[in-house]
């Protein structure tokens, strides 16, 4: 039988520390060897008739990880606009789906049989897996002391991201910025009774980094929200995207993780059978000479070793591995607690090959 | 909602079907009204 998961039987099992643990150890077998991921690819096409620079957007990524017998293919199927909202051009996914609804599949299969194991959304995994990978660079990139946070955005990341740096250091006060006083504030009350420490909506952007430990930008900004010259000795810094951070944190910086190594590519359908490359996409080269956090948690590379250092996650993408491993938990644990829908796996497998 | 299995396919796929789609697939990416995306030992 293969299981089928929605959004809350996932919550309901899936725990931010068991998504830290089982990612570290995920990151060791990478580092090892014995992991692999297949690099994202996103698919875009121009939808002429929507307004705001709409499109269709079809994006992928897969990882293979047999020690827990696992490997998942992550996709999503999206319609997105992007309107320009205080001042800022932003990237929107559309509730287009029957019911007002997103899509976006992480489907589990098994590395000993090749069956389907499992077929989940991938809306509250991803929040986890994004964030705990922050936070397990936060770990050994932090100050052991940090108790100050400081997050831009107010949104699913956001707050994933509180929670999963709450794991990792004792948080007295967090701080938080995002365009529109009435999210931020929302963020602050929600948030704060979930990780049981204050947490302060600020008017400025500044204000976000003036005496924080570690700053995390988690938004769906399209132009920097964070500049390099606001950073001071001793923080730690991580971004969920390209544009947040301004690239002088680069020389800014004493020590920089990045989270992969090869670009991935958006291809902008109009032209050709395959589009054309984003303008402005990452380019491999850009990630030359960096350590990867796999490195650095399975002890090959160092981590934070001054005080005053500071130090930069450049979460760059991320990988299909994330979703293997978060993945398995989420079906072991699933099966266990007796929660989701089976259906016959053998409508999912044929009687040839292709 | 629909869970299409191989039998179902082959009661209703034609190789007419088949040929009217593809070349219709086709006509849609030489306009640039399509897109593929590109196997990674492509790049």
């Amino acid at each position: 039988m293969t299981l089928i998961l929605n959004n809350d039987e996932v919550q309901r099992v899936l725990t931010m520390d068991a998504c830290l643990e089982i990612l570290e150890d995920a990151y060791r077998e990478q580092a090892a060897g014995r992991a692999m991921n297949q690099l994202r690819y996103d698919t875009e096409m121009p939808l002429p008739e929507m307004r705001n620079d709409g499109r269709y957007e079809f994006k992928t990524m897969v990882g293979v990880l047999p020690k827990y017998g696992v490997s998942a293919l992550r996709m999503s199927s999206s319609v997105v606009h992007h309107p320009v909202i205080t001042g800022q051009k932003r990237v929107e996914k559309l509730p287009a789906a029957p019911g007002g609804r997103w899509v976006g599949l992480v489907q589990l299969y098994s590395t000993v049989n090749g069956a389907p194991l499992a077929f989940m959304p991938d809306g509250y995994l991803q929040r986890c897996r994004v964030a705990a990978s922050s936070a397990i660079a936060a770990k050994y990139l932090a100050r052991d002391d940090a108790s100050v946070l400081g997050i831009f955005g107010s949104g699913w990341q956001a707050r994933g991201q509180v929670e999963a740096m709450a794991c990792v250091r004792r948080l007295k006060k967090v701080k938080v910025y995002s365009p529109t006083a009435e999210n931020r504030k929302k963020f602050a009350a929600e948030m704060a009774p979930i990780v049981n420490v204050e947490i302060e909506p600020v008017e400025q952007p500044e204000d976000v980094v003036k005496g924080a430990d570690i700053i995390a930008c988690a938004t769906n900004a399209r132009e920097t929200v964070l500049h390099a010259p606001w950073v001071e000795p001793g923080m730690h810094v991580t971004d969920v995207k390209r544009i947040e951070i301004d690239r002088l944190i680069l020389d800014r910086a004493d020590r920089i993780v990045i989270h992969q190594r090869l670009a991935y590519e958006t291809r902008i359908g109009g032209a050709g059978q395959y589009g054309e490359l984003e303008e402005g996409s990452w380019r491999s080269e850009e990630f030359e000479g960096y350590p990867l956090l796999e490195e650095m948690v399975a002890g090959k590379v160092a981590g934070r070793e001054k005080r005053d250092e500071i130090t930069y996650f450049w979460n760059n993408a991320g990988l299909g591995l994330q979703f293997a491993a978060v993945g398995y938990v989420i079906y072991k644990r699933a099966k266990e607690a007796g929660l989701g829908r089976e259906i016959p796996t053998e409508w999912l497998t044929q009687e040839f090959h292709t | 909602m629909s869970l299409i299995l191989n039998n179902d396919v082959k009661s209703v796929l034609t190789m007419e079907i088949k040929m009217k789609a593809s070349e219709d697939g086709h006509r849609e990416v030489a306009r640039s009204a399509a897109v593929c995306g590109r196997s990674l030992t492509d790049v």
